[in-house]
């Protein structure tokens, strides 16, 4: 069986080369490599750009936030230019400071479709900031961490979970979906049939060929983004099962159409619910809890605690195991599937 | 040796038996031959034989053993040539056999002694892709060889191939039944059928018809027959004309005492035209 399944293996990866797949992921990884290095900043704001227009007595507000590092370009002398500049930019508060050190009074100008959370936290931060003038800050204000404070992680660097959850995604459920209906065109699947071999193995070496374009997508992306600083065994382990069990869900929807035609509609909303998760990873305050069962939501989290870890040992563990059993899930699955509508025609 | 008994076949779509209570017997070493149109249930039958169809009534016996209960080790004894090529159009003709030959748990021939003996050795570093469809039949055709199958399943082997190559490869046939290989032809070519066949078998309309030797089929069924070419309006005229029938005797005097005739041969009637005796359907 093993010698079956490693000819097929090799068989498919070498219709997988010349298929030009291999180029295609690393053009892709080449691709993410730039834009985590070169084009995603490190640094991003959020939150709308705040504008001043400082018309305190000795600029008081202007000369403190200048020696804080703000950029100077946030500043303008005059309230006329204010308003030009937020009329450019439509992701942009205007925040006019009148009065003196004892005596500040601020004025916010907002586009309109600000909520009302922005304008309190602003007025907050700008509340803070004459305290600190004033050397006048509350010190009752205590911060506490429940395990050991992490470094900021560049925003660019954040990002480079969901590069490779992408691709193990997308890699995983359509790839094989091409070489399925590649086989059914051609009719390979019916000499197959005709074979010793059986579906286990069937499955298996597809499982297999798709798995190192993953692993030679993820090297890429890892090692010149991150290069040496990160656990490559626990990462590969994770990959490993997260593509397993996108290639297993791949095989078992694909093998119910014709072609790719027909397929590809089905599998956008697939890809669309598998994608849910990164709405979480971006938005962390938005968690529904059915999130947390979908594949996808296992390999992304993963990545993330296992590239910047919390602290928190036992998440990868148990996102490892919920890997592990929609595996096995998968696979009954899936060889249920492959032999149903593969192995046997015209029942 | 291969035991077919009252074996039924019907397609989900399909109202009608495709196969029709089909009974026959395959000895060692025997060519088979599966004669019918499209659409017979030829295809049908072979593919229900190499479990590629779900055995739905009726048995298939090899060597005594029910194929129902034989496990995937049956497929390292069989080979089965496709009529439609069904290869890896990226993979080359050479890599086609090579891992399909990987399958298997018996010894495995050679893949370039198999595309040198198919004609096929100078293109077997090309892709699948570029072949003509009579290479792609060769391919199939050196691929059903691999294991070097003691049953042979051909489907439509000599479909779309130039003579001299249709010769290679009838050859192969013809040694792969000194070899004691049992042999299932199926083919709506009475000619290949005449020629390589122990035994046939008609098949229309999912029912066999008429089943024996091609020799006593003749004996049968068939008329001796003559074939005269002659001159009309200085045009070449063919007719066949059987002797034995009162009307075409009279005609074939007529036809000598007029002096146009070129040529004139008896020849015996063919399986073709015993086929459309009995069915009352043409082949093609």
């Amino acid at each position: 069986m093993l010698n079956k399944y490693l000819n097929l293996t090799k068989q498919n990866l070498t219709i997988l080369m010349r298929n030009n797949f291999h180029l295609i992921v690393i053009g892709l990884a080449v691709i993410m490599v730039i834009l985590v290095n070169f084009v995603i900043p490190g640094q991003v704001k959020i939150t709308p750009k705040e504008l001043f227009f400082d018309n305190t007595n000795n600029n008081i507000v202007q000369d403190y936030l200048l020696k804080n590092d703000v950029q100077k370009d946030r500043f303008v002398d005059s309230e006329k230019k204010l308003y030009e500049r937020l009329n450019q930019n439509s992701n942009t508060l205007g925040v006019i400071i009148d009065g003196n050190k004892d005596n500040t009074s601020f004025t916010i100008i907002g586009q309109g479709n600000e909520n009302d959370e922005a304008f309190n936290l602003l007025s907050a931060a700008m509340a803070n900031l004459i305290d600190r003038i004033k050397n006048n800050q509350n010190e009752n204000i205590n911060i506490q961490y429940l395990r050991p404070q992490q470094p900021n992680i560049p925003f660019n660097q954040k990002l480079i979970p969901i590069i490779i959850f992408t691709e193990v995604i997308l890699l995983g459920f359509l790839l094989v979906a091409v070489i399925v209906f590649q086989e059914k065109e051609e009719g390979g699947i019916k000499a197959f049939r005709v074979s010793p071999a059986n579906t286990i193995v069937y499955i298996l070496s597809k499982v297999s060929a798709n798995l190192i374009l993953a692993y030679l997508y993820l090297l890429i992306v890892l090692l010149f983004t991150l290069g040496f600083n990160v656990n490559y065994l626990n990462i590969f382990v994770l990959t490993t099962l997260g593509s397993i069990l996108m290639t297993l869900l791949g095989l078992s929807i694909s093998v119910f159409f014709k072609n790719l035609e027909e397929f590809i509609f089905v599998a956008l909303i697939v890809l669309s619910i598998l994608a849910l998760p990164m709405m979480t990873y971006l938005t962390p305050s938005f968690s529904p809890d059915f999130f947390r069962f979908l594949p996808s939501y296992s390999v992304l989290f993963g990545l993330r605690e296992l590239l910047f870890t919390s602290g928190k040992n036992s998440i990868l563990f148990n996102l490892n195991m919920l890997l592990v059993l929609e595996g096995i899930g998968m696979f009954i699955i899936a060889t249920w599937s492959v032999n149903r509508k593969l192995m046997k025609e015209g029942k | 040796m291969i035991e077919v008994k009252n074996l039924f076949h019907k397609y989900d779509n399909q109202s009608e038996y495709a196969v029709n209570d089909v009974s026959f017997k395959i000895n060692k070493g025997e060519i088979f031959g599966f004669l019918g149109p499209s659409g017979a249930g030829k295809s049908t039958v072979q593919n229900i034989m190499t479990g590629l169809l779900e055995l739905q009534k009726g048995d298939i016996l090899y060597n005594n053993s029910s194929l129902d209960q034989m496990g995937l080790d049956f497929f390292n004894q069989i080979g089965v040539s496709f009529e439609h090529p069904n290869l890896y159009s990226k993979l080359s003709g050479y890599e086609n056999l090579k891992y399909y030959a990987g399958l298997f748990d018996v010894p495995t021939k050679e893949p370039e002694y198999l595309l040198n003996q198919v004609g096929l050795k100078e293109a077997a570093d090309k892709e699948a892709k570029s072949y003509s469809k009579g290479m792609k039949q060769r391919l199939v055709f050196a691929r059903a060889l691999l294991n070097d199958p003691k049953i042979l399943f051909l489907d439509e082997p000599l479909s779309g191939l130039d003579p001299s190559i249709a010769r290679e490869i009838k050859n192969i046939i013809i040694n792969k039944k000194k070899n004691k290989t049992t042999i299932f032809l199926t083919t709506h070519n009475m000619f290949v059928a005449e020629e390589l066949c122990d035994k046939v078998a008609f098949i229309n309309e999912g029912e066999i018809v008429a089943l024996d030797t091609p020799r006593n089929l003749k004996l049968r069924y068939g008329e001796k027959s003559v074939k005269v070419e002659y001159k009309q309006d200085n045009n070449l005229q063919k007719e066949y004309l059987f002797p034995e029938n009162q009307a075409d005797n009279l005609r074939l005097k007529k036809l000598i005492g007029s002096n146009n005739i070129e040529t004139i041969h008896s020849q015996e009637a063919t399986l073709e035209q015993i086929f459309i005796k009995i069915t009352g359907r043409e082949l093609a």
